[in-house]
């Protein structure tokens, strides 16, 4: 599964389970930039291990700054093979 | 023999803790918990106020009012996970505290926010079996004593309360009329206070451990899963259930699992605002509170569902 493909389903992702009101790139940082609030960022992380039958460490989510899409995107891949 | 809630009382302990005091000691924003979590303020037990304390200040008025029932009563099962001692259990001493007769069966059940659902039905089979002409369930927790009061994960969400519950027999067809249980302990250590038992580590912290978001997951799996499961077995749909009286853990989870299920808004009851998630007790408060402003008609239906520590759910349908 390429990138692109990745990106577009955490934009959808969002759009199911956040409060997400501004448009989503490789550079948006969810919780830095506040885009979603803590509730919605754990709602996302739930749908995206759900959706691609991942586990996602928390310290992962430190280490690899994956608030920011494009990390996100990455780690999928890596994890999706 | 059937089987219903015949009254219910609630105690909240005189100390609350408001948004504003723990936007100052932790910085989490008020707004954000008011209307994202769905809680304004919460109470906490005074420094020498147990749980016994409670559990009598939540059943004395329904005691008082009935003087029967304290010979009526022939089981106590009191909820609790911080009872006053290891042992003896607390429905033992509350037995005393509160005058009920010698002939009272009376235990403890460690459950945490299912527990009341359980209760219920464990008060249900004695019932059944003749044991007892009627139950008392007493839930009550003091989260307080458990909980980081600088992590933010806890703080925010937990309210110490106390409520008891009467349980008595009812016509056939209403009351109780099916259940589903369920127990996940892989999930055991997402919800956990590590050195409060025997096991010991010294690594772990002795508060309150909540990862909470196996817990989101492991609640917006299993509570939906369960309460359709439920509605199929009794060909019942989601729209002919008049409220869906839930475990009030946070208002985001509840409106995540009224979303699943295509619960409308004025089914969902959402009622801790003024109590915080309240353990064992707020599905008995919520549900106090809604027989105070909702009228009930006979043959209404309403789902409880209790979900938490164990991890532990349990869903009963419930007929006036």
């Amino acid at each position: 599964m390429n990138d692109t493909v990745i990106l577009e389903k955490l934009k959808v992702i969002l759009r199911e389970h956040t409060a997400i009101k501004v448009a989503i790139t490789r550079d948006t940082a969810l919780l830095s930039q506040s885009v979603v609030d803590s509730m919605d960022f754990m709602n996302y992380l739930v749908a995206v291990e759900t959706h691609y039958n991942i586990t996602i460490p928390d310290e992962a989510i430190a280490s690899r700054q994956l608030g920011i899409i494009g990390n996100m995107v990455v780690y999928i891949g890596e994890k999706i093979g | 023999m059937s089987y219903k809630i015949h009254q219910i009382d609630y105690y909240l302990p005189a100390k609350i803790l408001n948004n504003d005091f723990l936007h100052n000691q932790v910085g989490i924003e008020s707004d954000f918990l008011e209307n994202k979590i769905g809680i304004k303020e919460r109470r906490v037990a005074g420094e020498t106020e147990s749980c016994t304390d409670m559990a009598c200040a939540a059943t004395s008025k329904l005691l008082d009012a009935d003087h029967s029932l304290r010979e009526d009563i022939g089981l106590l099962v009191v909820c609790t996970q911080n009872p006053d001692y290891r042992l003896p259990t607390t429905a033992c001493l509350l037995q005393h505290r509160l005058g009920l007769s010698r002939h009272t069966m009376a235990f403890d059940v460690n459950l945490g926010c299912s527990g009341f659902v359980y209760c219920m039905a464990l008060a249900g089979a004695c019932l059944n079996s003749g044991m007892a002409k009627k139950a008392l369930l007493i839930m009550v927790d003091q989260y307080s004593r458990l909980i980081d009061q600088t992590d933010k994960n806890t703080v925010s969400l937990f309210g110490d309360a106390a409520s008891a519950v009467i349980i008595g027999s009812t016509n056939a067809g209403s009351g109780v009329i099916d259940m589903d249980f369920g127990t996940d302990g892989s999930g055991a250590f997402s919800l956990i206070a590590h050195n409060s038992g025997i096991v010991k580590n010294a690594e772990k912290s002795s508060y309150l451990y909540m990862n909470g978001r196996e817990i989101f997951k492991f609640t917006i799996t299993v509570v939906p899963q369960s309460v359709i499961q439920i509605l199929e077995r009794n060909s019942l749909r989601v729209s002919d259930i008049k409220a869906f009286v839930f475990h009030q853990a946070n208002k985001y989870m509840l409106k995540e699992i009224q979303k699943i299920m295509g619960i409308r808004d004025d089914q969902m009851v959402i009622d801790m605002e003024l109590t915080g998630n309240t353990v064992s007790s707020t599905i008995p408060i919520a549900l106090g509170n809604l027989f105070k402003t909702q009228a009930f008609l006979p043959g209404d239906k309403i789902i409880l569902c209790g979900f938490g520590v164990g991890l532990s759910w349990g869903t009963i349908l419930y007929v006036f």
